[in-house]
């Protein structure tokens, strides 16, 4: 028998909910002081009726939340704690969780919408969402003309999302309660890196705004040596890094990193993409000195192995089909391994322009690109994908039931693995991993099928799906204005999905049926 | 010396065919747009074309050269040119419309000279229009939404304030 959610549930997420999105609402007066400083004024009025907006929903959510917990509180005397330093459950954590990423999605969309560079509020959402889920398709009009307030918006919206809208909330406007670790399993990050969750959360942002300060600083020099002016030049150090470190894949311009025209600018968004693609477990230990821990641990190793994999088959495939790109060396590793990488990352820059890739490059360098992009970076990171620990996971399972075979009946087969620290392999870390696998493939699916019926061939079907749902961004032409509104909605589901790694979604998804049909 | 009617006719296409190689010559090369140089590259690679739009972001002068990106509505290509051809352009942004220009020059599919991007080397920028300031417009109804809801947040907290006094009495 299912049953039906109580009110208090419903209060306890929607005050929770409410929480965040008032620290969602706090995060844009960050875009509201930068209009202010560029003379911006339509922007800073966007941005100024989104915060009161936010502002005047989250209070109301929250006052409304708290007179249901009260009212069910006099009912039930079992409610003895107030809503506010109620601990919410695994349940609470993740509906929480789901909702806070779609309440941000439609509240970040509201200003880009406003801006008028968005012909709809879906495309203002779609845009939302890509940015939130750290994706990098884009359906924004006349992009070379937007405001640097809505630009710094964008690219912000992937420092938010790539770290988690709930680690912000956890990080700076939450005290500290055992639920927050429920939420922060809920966006995707399994694994603390200290023993406590807010801390984590703390040494997350420690991290990265380390790297903000070092790449922005990287990128504003080589853009100033380049011809930009300083100001400029700082800006977009400043939204490159942010859509690099954090494997977004936005550009200021239009043409994304093509814009620069500049090698330099591509090796550090080449390292940063990489930074960004590693675990955050792994950063702790090389800013701890345990370097070593870099060449052992299994991510790291089967990241090298695939990348190298993934870019001969798209090598091959260029050579093939004829590209000029497969001409030289240089050629190949600043169009071919460079897109490589960003899609192995999940980042999503890109140095070719989208309808090139779609028409000049060969099915089989297509196929390469979409292996890369479907596997993704490592766990507890700011990528999307498979991701490289169950890969690994499951390729040692492989290998466990190989030895099975072939070593005597009798033999103990015992495998492990480097994670950190050595790790036995056990029959429920392989099925974790497995059921992973399997839903981000059934997610590969259901977008490259909605693509076919839409009218798209099957491997720009199959390559625009794995972007969207492995949060990665390269485009082979499909994703623009004027794809059905249908199509649109099935990306945004499948780069929500893709970023919170099922878990949230599939609870969502129970709690609602539980609406309907419980007892 | 007597002019035949062969001599006529034979003088007649000579001058037709010099009018024709004139009137191609005073035309200068093919205006190509964005959508035809994506769908086709291969067609233009290594042909000499002219282009038309907007000058978009930054003018990036590096030595003796430069690069610039234009905008013919749909797509940006980046452009490569001598330092002296960029001098006085402006670049459009979200306060200004950059320089309307035609840029005439060698398009190339995958520049082997700059790491394979699609770019044309150009022997000649002009402006066709000058650049000029954007307007930009309030709408009076965004005004009016940011006192409304300005209000509605000072209801809530006198509202939540209220509530907690009471509970406090």
């Amino acid at each position: 028998m299912i049953l039906r959610p109580r009110a208090e549930d419903i209060a306890i997420i929607g005050y929770h909910l409410s929480k965040i999105i008032l620290g969602l609402g706090l995060t844009m007066l960050l875009p509201l002081g930068c209009s202010f400083l560029c003379g911006e004024r339509g922007p800073f009025f966007d941005f100024l009726i989104t915060i009161e907006i936010i502002f005047v929903s989250g209070l109301f959510m929250m006052q409304v939340c708290r007179a249901a917990y009260e009212s069910g509180k006099k009912k039930a005397p079992a409610y003895e704690k107030s809503i506010a330093s109620l601990d919410p459950n695994w349940m609470h954590g993740m509906i929480m969780v789901a909702l806070s990423w779609l309440a941000a999605m439609i509240l970040g969309a509201i200003p880009l919408w406003l801006s008028g560079h968005w012909i709809s509020f879906l495309d203002a959402c779609f845009e939302s969402m890509s940015g939130f889920a750290t994706t990098g398709l884009s359906l924004a009009q006349d992009l070379d003309h937007l405001s640097l307030t809505h630009n710094l918006w964008r690219h912000l919206t992937m420092f938010i999302g790539g770290q988690g809208i709930v680690v912000v909330a956890l990080s700076f406007f939450v005290k500290g309660f055992s639920g927050a670790f429920r939420m922060y399993v809920g966006e995707a990050r399994d694994e603390r890196v200290l023993p406590n969750v807010i801390n984590t959360a703390r040494f997350i942002w420690g991290v990265s705004f380390t790297y903000l300060a070092l790449g922005t600083a990287a990128l504003w020099a080589v853009g100033m040596k380049n011809g930009m002016e300083p100001g400029r030049a700082l800006f977009h150090g400043a939204c490159i890094f942010m859509a690099a470190f954090d494997t977004g894949g936005f550009a200021p311009q239009s043409q994304n990193m093509l814009y620069y025209h500049n090698y330099g600018m591509e090796i550090i968004t080449a390292v940063l993409m990489v930074l960004g693609a590693i675990n955050f477990r792994l950063h702790y230990h090389l800013w701890t000195g345990n370097r070593r821990e870099l060449l052992r641990n299994i991510e790291m190793r089967v990241l090298f192995i695939s990348v190298m994999i993934t870019f001969a088959v798209t090598a091959v495939g260029l050579k093939v089909g004829g590209s000029a790109y497969a001409s030289g060396a240089p050629l190949l590793l600043r169009k071919g391994f460079y897109q490589l990488l960003s899609g192995h990352t999940g980042t999503g820059f890109m140095t070719v322009c989208a309808e090139q890739i779609g028409k000049e490059w060969s099915d089989l360098a297509l196929v390469g690109m979409i292996c890369a992009m479907a596997l993704g970076g490592a766990v507890s990171s700011t990528t999307g994908g498979i991701k490289m620990l169950r890969i690994g996971i499951i390729a040692e399972a492989f290998v466990q039931d190989i030895k099975k075979v072939i070593f005597p009946s009798r033999a103990m087969v015992e495998q492990k693995f480097h994670h950190i620290k050595e790790v036995f392999l056990e029959d429920k870390t392989v099925r974790a991993a497995l059921m992973v696998t399997l839903a981000y493939i059934i997610l590969y699916g259901i977008g490259t099928l909605a693509g076919m019926l839409c009218g798209f061939g099957f491997i720009p079907s199959l390559f625009e799906s794995t972007s969207a749902a492995a949060n990665v961004g390269l485009s082979c032409g499909i994703t623009s204005v004027g794809m059905p509104a249908a199509l649109k909605v099935v990306y945004i589901f499948q780069m929500w999905a893709g970023r919170l790694e099922f878990i949230a979604v599939f609870t969502l998804a129970g709690f609602l049926l539980a609406a309907i049909k419980g007892k | 010396m007597r002019i035949t009617l062969k001599t006529l006719t034979v003088l007649f296409f000579l001058s037709a065919a010099l009018a024709v190689s004139c009137r191609g010559a005073c035309a200068g090369p093919e205006t190509v747009s964005s959508s035809a140089l994506f769908s086709d590259p291969g067609l233009y690679d290594g042909r000499t074309i002219s282009f038309e739009g907007e000058i978009i972001g930054d003018i990036m002068k590096r030595g003796r050269y430069a690069w610039i990106n234009v905008n013919d509505g749909r797509s940006a290509i980046g452009v490569f040119t001598a330092a002296e051809n960029v001098a006085g352009l402006s670049a459009g942004g979200y306060k200004r419309q950059g320089d309307i220009v035609r840029v005439s020059g060698e398009f190339h599919r995958a520049c082997p000279g700059h790491g394979g991007d699609m770019d044309i080397h150009a022997g000649s920028v002009t402006v066709i229009i000058k650049s000029a300031a954007r307007e930009e417009a309030i709408c009076p109804a965004a005004r009016r939404m940011a006192v409304l809801l300005a209000g509605a947040i000072c209801l809530l907290l006198i509202s939540m304030l209220y509530g907690r006094l009471r509970k406090k009495r």
